[in-house]
């Protein structure tokens, strides 16, 4: 399931478009990540678009609803045996670009010292989408109602990006170049999310997502955050707005706002004051700008009150 | 495995690619050679003529298409062809065996767990996969709800399909503590908003834990309903 592309109930194809859409479409299947890398590589230089796919959760919806496919294609999904891995070590835990909703929540070490990140991976879609949808394509996918990204993001993940001239590592909250874009170059490949050792098992972890429905639903506002509180201050925060935003956005300023208070010290006014500092939602078709402001600092307030229980 | 002479997508016919794909579908080899994006449920539709699998929504929404791709339940019409190729498909036709309907049928049966059956294969495919996990668990009712979730049904109201899942686990089911606690529409798994709401719901329920419900191959997730009804 995607965030699919706004159209009109009057527009709606009569004749399914995707099967005329998919059947040019060229696949390159690598044997391995450097083969991978040397397929992207020459189509770079020959200066041919190459789009990664992995489990196809986005680029089979959006040919659904008639968006031009690419020319052809990169199946990352052929790696999932070497690239589909949990791995963890002594900085943290690192999950391979190929790993989907499903591996992440049938590890019980991963449900229990990332509790909201396997509530995000469980809030995909449902069970089909989890067991094809990857932690990796949901980052590069880029949306800004995206489901596990906000929480990668709140738990300061990195991502790792790798290419024929090498790896460079940075963090998910500076991946974003805006709306759908990122600062993937089209020769490199997301090989793994990075989660810092100090954030698996923390106790101040937080998520709720606000959608229409349980399960397949987008979400209308969301929040994810990591808190860290010590002898009633909160010491630390990370702050992660979901469609409040052009992409999943990190919250400096409330962040900032926040540090070093507790709970008595919170003023409702100066939250929002803050919130408005760092966010600047809109109307569309799942929800409002004012509802979302609103239900956002309500989360804020929420996930405060939670965390600091705990 | 693949027939692919190199890392291109095969040979090209008319222009277009192709791929040799071999599958075993419902314990048979099965081949094609196809357009390498043609979607899955098209060619066990159209190439195998398997069509127990339905199109519904084709966007991965409804669960219709559902199949078991190398065990897992997946939406038929977001795999693409080339990702069928050495891969195990499990379709609703091969569910049964040898005749002997799988437990999750015969209970499908004896509750009336479908109307006018377009989700039936898809949504009896997704409880088989619960149940062989399960089987002889108690497992709790908002999990099976959780992991029908993405099947969905407009005539039943979910309630035979259910109860003949329950059934069909063999073991006595717990319900679902959203209804328990009578906290109307968003109390539900992993969500604290009323403590008191919780505790009454926890003090009436045997205590299953997160693992527990993950090793499902679900988790536990709240529900922020606006509007209510613990399924989409």
């Amino acid at each position: 399931m995607s965030e699919q592309p706004g159209m009109a109930l009057g527009e709606y194809p009569t004749t399914l478009p995707s099967p005329q859409l998919l059947r040019d479409v060229a696949v390159l299947r690598p044997n391995d990540l450097h083969h991978a890398l040397t397929l992207l590589d020459e189509a770079q230089r020959a200066g041919q678009a190459l789009r990664p796919m992995a489990g196809c959760t986005d680029l089979l919806v959006e040919a659904h609803f008639g968006k031009p496919m690419p020319a052809q294609v990169l199946d990352l999904w052929a790696l999932r045996h070497s690239l589909g891995t949990l791995q963890w070590t002594e900085r943290g835990l690192r999950i391979g670009a190929l790993a989907t909703y499903r591996t992440a929540l049938q590890d019980p070490r991963f449900c229990a010292e990332l509790p909201a990140l396997a509530k995000a991976a469980s809030l995909v879609g449902a069970t089909q989408i989890q067991a094809r949808g990857t932690f990796a394509g949901n980052v590069e996918n880029a949306s800004p109602a995206a489901d596990a990204a906000p929480m990668l993001m709140a738990l300061d993940a990195s991502v790792e990006l790798t290419s024929l001239r090498g790896v460079r590592e940075l963090p998910l909250h500076s991946y974003y170049l805006g709306y759908r874009r990122t600062v993937r170059m089209p020769d490199e490949i997301i090989t793994s999310l990075l989660i810092p050792a100090d954030r698996l098992g923390h106790p101040g972890q937080w998520l709720r997502k606000v959608g229409t429905r349980a399960y397949q639903a987008i979400t209308k506002v969301g929040l994810a955050g990591v808190f860290s509180w010590q002898d009633g201050l909160l010491q630390d925060v990370s702050l992660v707005a979901v469609s409040m935003a052009a992409t999943p956005l990190r919250c400096f300023a409330m962040e900032g706002y926040l540090r070093h208070k507790s709970l008595s010290d919170l003023d409702p006014i100066g939250l929002r004051q803050a919130q408005a500092r760092d966010l600047t939602p809109i109307d569309d078709v799942r929800s409002t700008a004012d509802y979302r402001a609103e239900v956002f600092a309500r989360l804020v307030e929420q996930a405060l009150r939670e965390t600091a229980a705990t | 495995m693949a027939t692919q002479e190199n890392s291109a997508s095969g040979p090209q016919a008319g222009g277009h690619p192709r791929v040799s794909i071999a599958s075993t579908v419902n314990g048979e080899q099965r081949h094609a050679v196809v357009a390498p994006m043609r979607r899955l449920l098209d060619v066990l539709r159209e190439d195998w003529g398997l069509t127990g699998a339905k199109e519904g929504c084709g966007e991965g929404e409804c669960g219709a298409c559902t199949v078991l791709l190398d065990g897992q339940p997946v939406n038929s019409c977001l795999v693409p062809a080339v990702h069928a190729d050495g891969a195990e498909i499990r379709t609703i036709e091969g569910l049964a065996d040898h005749g002997a309907l799988h437990a999750v049928q015969a209970a499908f049966l004896a509750h009336g767990g479908a109307q006018c059956g377009i989700c039936t294969p898809g949504m009896a495919v997704t409880a088989a996969w619960l149940v062989d996990a399960n089987a002889g668990k108690p497992v709790p009712e908002a999990a099976i709800r959780q992991c029908l979730a993405g099947n969905l049904c407009r005539c039943t109201g979910y309630g035979q399909i259910v109860q003949a899942v329950v059934d069909a686990l063999g073991a006595p089911s717990t319900p679902n503590p959203k209804f328990v606690a009578g906290s109307g529409t968003d109390a539900v798994w992993g969500t604290e908003k009323d403590p008191a709401v919780v505790a009454k719901a926890r003090e009436q329920e045997p205590v299953v834990t997160r693992i527990e419900l993950t090793a499902l191959g679900t988790s536990t997730a709240d529900s922020d309903n606006a509007s209510g009804g613990g399924q989409p």
